[in-house]
């Protein structure tokens, strides 16, 4: 049997999740640099693949498939588009920055921790290639089992009830998935998981129903308001490079699905949940913004404000528009990059300060300039500062949204609120002046700032050159637009 | 004649080492009566998977049908019996009736999936009753004797209404023989209504009593937590799934002709039974009462496969019936060798148990992912292709319902897991040594479940062929 490119993608990160935990049980220090060694390679790898993809061509490409359980309709098969590619990057750059940015956070179990990272790598790729409808479900859901571990064993005060919410939550919602997947299958003839052969093959009243499975399973991930109440202790009691994997790529596993089974396979029924799901954005943007100004840990204040981020995708496949796809994969892509760094930043103050009580943290323009530097970068990129990339993303989505839906505008000033809320942190925490309740920090090794200051290369690239994103996705969104 | 006790060779195979097993425990020498007995089941599981004896054919004048149907459960029932014989002989050390009993029980439940008569079915019913009330009695403790009796008492209480059914049956047909009373049902259908129908009913409380069917699943979790807990694997992975296997003959394959508007009956009952053993597990601080409630939601999950009775839903019952067999003997095993080198019983007991036990903890957590239907092991296969069926009948709700009590019944496992791998273990846990039949009994288990789950075409396939040899 030959494999083919993405099955080799899929592999190595399995096989060295292998190697890594069992070398790395004797020395740490294998574990860890073997982890960066491999996730390193496996973004140098997924890049070949913009070389081999033909953005012109919306379709599926590079597709694989090989018999799996033939009696049921269960093939290993995988391929990559315009949707899915962008992603793909996206997942394994950040699992690269968040695998680099451990070894300052990670300090006990360092076997399990980095074998745990490199088996998430695999479930989370594997979400982003899959074209059978129960493969990518088995992906899906073997991205939580590490997770869970990960917030589980390294985690803060209250991780175990954080891990056991977050696996539950998402779990209630993807079964109900699985059972829109289910009646994918049943209701096609011939009966096929096949996600190229099922695009908008049912009659309307049908693929509502179906649309409503999915709508659970991606709603719960994504997260919308109401649905996001497990996102705010995951994200906070997660290790940071956790975080960074649960912001920066796991939430996108939702927008994924609302795109790839929501609007590419049931179009009409995405149609008439689409006001819905446009209120629901609408909503999300704007709770976000204002539970994440009540924060007063760091952390929190970053996952309410990913909410917000999270709530614009919503509106991008509400909009179901070409423009609203491509904005909506921009801005995922986009808030994959700044959360990131965001959640990394708050990692290393922790680390350094001991604490993330906004209060208690002044004066870190002076303690701390060059982390300061980057978290005011951060910030501006996080409300969408022009010229850098969630301008462009959170941009085309709302042009898109108005044009459906034009009584949206209010949006609008969510995102001054947003805005509002990142200025404020800046100047609570780097422009102010030490008291007596001031926490001292350590100094920071340049080493340490090293997969932070990486994460500034893609938002200013994309912000100044959004075309090259863009060119990516237009074709295939030309092909699943629905309005 | 001669030729057709032949055919009968794995059974005979396990009777004469059984004998032979009784020598060895005579003579004291339990550890050998065990692993002499595991090996007539490697010989008997050899004959049946390639001795060509399952060929369809009908034997003893139409008494006993070797078809593809009870050939799966035989193997199914062999495995078990294989699991818990290897993880035994800690526990049963100074106990040489253990293996024989085992060797003996294993026959009656084949004899049960194997029956094509009414007597037949009872007889062996109650030689694998009769074996299984004196193991759940072995434990050296009064809770093994309470939950012995309890066992007893509702036992025969089963097999009553079985008999009461099987009088129905012959009263109004004349005849003891299934495919007899297909016939028969076929032919008078509107005229024996009423009298079919009744004794289906009590035939579905009967195997119900065994099966752990909610009203009839009280006696389930004192039985398995007083038996010592590789009985308790036996009782839940064994002869559970043998009432499973007379339910699905009877049910499916002879009073299916007639259509009571059963479906939607059991789907009740199914739905009750599946949310009720989830409360109860939930609720539940013991973990092996913890684990006898989950199999009450798992006999839930597979009464969908007996209500909807397509092939494919079958087959998911099927499947699930020989995934739950080796994820709860697996899981009985890792919950007894807990209990017997740490007397550890309660959920919170675990907490750190990875420490103490790295291999165990593992195996336990796979074995309740997999009962959760977390892919891609293989209760997340079998558990898809059960609800799966659920929506090809039509039967959406009821495939909501399942997914629904899959995803909360993770509610209880993963507290476990979150016990077993986060909590810190006490002061001075250190490892501790487990048994070698253990660690083999519970690594095959692993094996099984995770092939299973990545690659099931084979399983399924042949799973398939069972189902199909049942349906009419």
């Amino acid at each position: 049997m030959e494999l083919g490119l993405i099955s080799i993608l899929l592999l190595i990160p399995l096989i060295a999740a292998v190697i890594d935990y069992a070398g790395g049980v004797k020395s740490p220090k294998f574990a860890k640099y073997f982890a960066i060694l491999t996730t390193t390679v496996v973004f140098i790898y997924s890049m070949y693949f913009l070389m081999v993809f033909d953005p012109t061509n919306g379709g599926m490409q590079l597709i694989e498939s090989y018999e799996w359980m033939p009696a049921f309709g269960l093939t290993f098969s995988v391929g990559l588009d315009g949707i899915s590619l962008p992603l793909l990057l996206l997942g394994t750059f950040m699992t690269m920055i968040a695998t680099a940015a451990s070894p300052w956070m990670i300090h006990h179990h360092e076997a399990e921790y980095y074998g745990l990272m490199l088996l998430f790598e695999v479930g989370l790729l594997g979400v982003f290639v899959s074209t059978n409808l129960v493969l990518f479900y088995v992906f899906w859901e073997l991205v939580l089992v590490p997770m869970f571990f990960m917030i589980a064993i390294w985690g803060g005060p209250t991780r175990k009830y954080a891990a056991m919410k977050f696996f539950i939550f998402t779990h209630v919602g993807s079964v109900l998935m699985l059972v829109s997947i289910m009646g994918f299958y049943f209701f096609s003839s011939p009966h096929t998981f096949n996600i190229l052969q099922l695009s908008n093959v049912f009659p309307a009243d049908l693929q509502f129903w179906l649309a409503l499975g999915i709508f659970f399973g991606a709603a719960f991930k994504l997260p919308a308001v109401p649905f996001h109440t497990w996102l705010p202790d995951a994200h906070v009691q997660a290790p940071s490079p956790a975080s960074v994997l649960l912001a920066g790529v796991l939430l996108k596993m939702g927008g994924y699905a609302f795109i790839r089974l929501g609007i590419g396979l049931v179009p009409q029924g995405m149609l008439q949940l689409a006001p819905f799901l446009a209120i629901m954005g609408v909503i999300g943007v704007f709770y976000a913004a204002y539970a994440a100004m009540g924060q007063k840990d760091m952390k929190k204040l970053i996952a309410f404000s990913s909410i917000n981020h999270m709530s614009f995708v919503l509106l991008g496949v509400a909009a179901g528009t070409v423009m609203g796809i491509v904005g909506a994969v921009f801005q995922m892509v986009s808030h994959g990059v700044i959360i990131g760094m965001l959640f990394l930043i708050a990692g290393i103050i922790q680390h350094h300060a001991g604490t993330r009580d906004i209060p208690v943290l002044k004066g870190l323009g002076n303690s701390l300039p060059k982390l300061s530097l980057l978290l005011i970068f951060a910030s501006f990129a996080s409300f969408a500062a022009p010229p850098l990339s969630g301008f462009i993303a959170e941009l085309t989505v709302l042009i898109a949204a108005l044009v459906v839906f034009p009584q949206i505008w209010i949006t609008v000033f969510g995102a001054a609120v947003t805005t509002g809320l990142f200025l404020w942190l800046i100047i609570r925490t780097i422009y102010s002046e030490p008291d007596e309740h001031t926490v001292k920090v350590s100094p920071i090794s340049k080493w340490e700032l090293l997969p932070v200051a990486i994460l500034v290369i893609p938002i200013v690239l994309l912000g100044l050159f959004p075309g090259l994103l863009f060119e990516l996705i237009k074709a295939t969104a030309g092909l699943l637009a629905f309005r | 004649m001669a030729a057709e006790y032949l055919s009968l060779m794995p059974f005979i195979t396990l009777f004469g080492f059984a004998l032979v097993s009784l020598i060895f425990g005579g003579i004291r020498k339990c550890k050998i009566a065990i692993g002499w007995s595991a090996v007539g089941v490697i010989l008997a599981f050899w004959q049946t998977l390639f001795g060509g004896y399952f060929n369809g054919a009908h034997l003893f004048d139409d008494t006993i049908v070797m078809d593809a149907f009870s050939q799966f459960f035989v193997l199914l029932f062999l495995g078990v019996a294989f699991l818990i014989l290897v993880a035994a002989p800690y526990e049963m050390k100074a106990r040489p009736e253990f293996a024989a009993l085992v060797l003996i029980a294993t026959i009656g439940m084949s004899m049960v999936a194997l029956a094509n008569d009414l007597l037949v079915l009872f007889v062996s019913w109650e030689l694998m009753s009769i074996s299984t009330y004196a193991l759940a009695a072995l434990g050296k403790d009064k809770k093994s004797t309470e939950g012995g009796i309890k066992y007893y008492l509702y036992g025969i209480v089963a097999s009553g209404f079985i008999l009461y059914a099987i009088s129905l049956l012959y009263g109004i047909t004349g005849t003891t023989n299934l495919t007899a009373i297909v016939n028969f049902v076929a032919a008078n259908g509107n005229l024996a209504l009423p009298v079919v129908g009744l004794s289906a009913f009590i035939f579905i409380l009967g195997f119900g009593y065994k099966m752990g069917v909610v009203p009839f699943h009280m006696w389930i979790p004192d039985a398995y937590e007083g038996a010592p807990s590789v009985i308790a694997g036996l009782l839940a992975g064994g002869s559970k799934k043998a009432s499973i296997a007379a339910m699905f003959r009877i049910i499916v394959a002879a009073l299916l002709v007639i259509n009571f508007g059963w479906t939607f009956t059991i789907a009740i009952i199914a739905t009750i039974t599946m949310t009720f053993g989830n409360f109860l597990a939930l609720s539940e601080p013991k973990v092996s009462r913890m684990l006898a409630y989950s199999s009450i939601t798992q006999v839930g999950y597979i009464l969908i496969g007996l209500a909807i009775a397509t092939t494919i839903g079958v087959a998911g019952a099927l499947f699930q019936a020989l995934t739950h067999a080796v994820m709860k003997s697996a899981a009985f095993i890792a919950a007894g060798v807990v209990i017997y080198k740490l007397s550890l019983k309660t959920v919170d007991d675990y907490n750190g148990l990875v420490k103490r036990m790295k291999f165990v903890s593992f195996a336990l957590a796979i074995m309740l992912l997999s009962l959760a239907g977390v892919p891609p092991l293989a209760g997340f296969i079998s558990k898809f292709i059960l609800f799966s069926a659920a929506v090809d009948a039509g039967l959406v709700w009821l495939a909501v319902v399942g997914v629904l009590n899959s995803a909360f019944s993770l509610g209880y496992y993963l507290r476990l897991i979150k016990n077993m791998f986060v909590e810190d273990a006490p002061e001075d846990a250190t490892p501790v040594k487990v048994p070698y039949g253990v660690t083999i009994s519970l690594a095959l288990a692993v094996i099984v479940i995770i092939v299973m789950g990545i690659y099931p075409a084979p399983f399924y396939d042949y799973i398939i062929r069972a189902a199909q040899s049942i349906i009419p």
